[in-house]
């Protein structure tokens, strides 16, 4: 018993190919667009609150042991104000100090209103010092270290910027307040719940 | 007067074959020899397979890294946030950008600002309510509160992240987040360019 001619013979079938040219261009659109859409530079947040208005909602909280801190930063165009316990603790005025300016291209330190006159940190000045009158963040976090020091569960800080203060200016408040690097390249944890209210006004 | 038939110019004769001389095709000596043209030579396709493995991986990284990131700060000239030497991620919330011009909902403009100072017609409760941004506001949370009700996963947090310009004026803020907290947003965020610790 033979096989009959026909079933020996061997067709070869070309498989058919994908053409995977629209893909291609499909990838090629959406690429470009995702980078595009995607953040360039690293963000990261500060953590504020706001006062708190009213009376209390928790009627049975105890009554704190100690008198609240109330530890306060004033910032206006002349400089900061420091206060603890509602007294005046310390000064830090707007003096004229040597800035890097990559962190200023195209622009003036704050308070800008005060640095007017002079040049701007050009886009290619980055790794460039320049003077200008810049608020004491070094002197400002200095302090609040000894603050700590002295009372160092407490964690809130109060900022109020006059209505004057740039919006950076804020920011660097909270920073010189949050943490300190320490000698050793520890990051030593200052005041970190930054509540944010109007400052008096007229600076 | 047979010569004189051998000496005049051969006639074509009528109906005989009338095509040109075969010699005229001949190739001039020292002429380069023609290539024969190769039968049905294959076509050389390029196989895109790998490339377009390379591109899938790629496109799967920027997705998933587009998707991570809940708050995105868009490029412009009108906005540029400070730098901070803060680590804290940021997180799904509401984003309220203000910049020198205007103040903005997830991205769509609600109110007009001159130079970073918020008008007396957009505000009440002596100057510190934005009321255009409050109605908008409470939308976005009666929003918020239908999306909680039919899923409890992605619950209504109450938090706001203000993305501002550097040369906002500070009453600025403190109105946006005043306004905030009375439409029930009671936790706030400012998101900054982040600044490697020197």
């Amino acid at each position: 018993m033979g096989f009959s001619p026909t079933s020996k013979r061997h067709y070869e079938v070309d498989e058919p190919e994908l053409n995977l040219n629209p893909m291609m261009d499909l990838f090629g659109v959406l690429i470009p667009a995702l980078l595009m859409m995607s953040a360039a530079v690293e963000v990261s947040v500060i953590n504020v609150a706001a006062p708190s208005i009213g009376p209390s909602t928790n009627a049975d909280q105890k009554p704190p042991e100690h008198p609240p801190l109330n530890l306060t930063v004033v910032i206006s165009e002349t400089g900061y104000s420091l206060s603890l316990m509602g007294q005046m603790a310390a000064d830090f005025p707007v003096a004229e100090r040597p800035i890097l300016c990559s962190r200023y291209r195209g622009t003036r330190p704050t308070p800008r209103a005060r640095n007017l006159d002079r040049p701007i940190c050009q886009k290619s000045e980055g790794r460039m010092k320049k003077q200008f009158l810049t608020y004491d963040n070094k002197g400002l976090t200095n302090k609040l270290v000894e603050v700590k020091d002295e009372f160092p569960d407490e964690r809130r800080i109060i900022i109020q910027p006059g209505p004057e203060v740039e919006y950076e200016t804020i920011v660097d408040v909270m920073d010189a307040a949050r943490d300190v690097k320490t000698a050793k390249g520890e990051i030593r944890s200052l005041f970190d719940e930054v509540v944010m209210s109007p400052g008096p006004p007229g600076g | 007067m047979a010569d004189d038939v051998l000496d005049t110019p051969t006639q074509p004769e009528p109906g005989a074959n009338n095509f040109p001389d075969p010699a005229l095709f001949a190739p001039k000596p020292g002429a380069k020899k023609r290539h024969k043209r190769a039968p049905h030579a294959p076509k050389a396709d390029i196989s895109i397979n790998s490339l377009l493995d390379i591109l899938s991986v790629i496109l799967m990284f920027l997705l998933k890294s587009y998707t991570s990131s809940s708050v995105v700060l868009k490029q412009s000239k009108d906005l540029v946030p400070p730098f901070s030497a803060s680590t804290i991620a940021a997180e799904d919330s509401t984003a309220v950008t203000i910049t020198m011009k205007d103040i903005l909902l997830q991205d769509k403009p609600i109110v007009q600002l001159e130079n970073g100072k918020v008008t007396d017609r957009d505000t009440s409760h002596a100057g510190m309510l934005i009321e255009p941004l409050f109605s908008a506001l409470q939308d976005e949370v009666q929003h918020q509160r239908k999306i909680e009700a039919r899923n409890p996963k992605s619950p209504f947090k109450g938090i706001v992240t203000i993305i501002a310009d550097r040369n906002v004026p500070s009453p600025a803020i403190v109105k946006v987040m005043y306004t905030a907290g009375l439409a029930e947003y009671g936790k706030f965020k400012f998101l900054l360019v982040k600044l490697e610790r020197g």
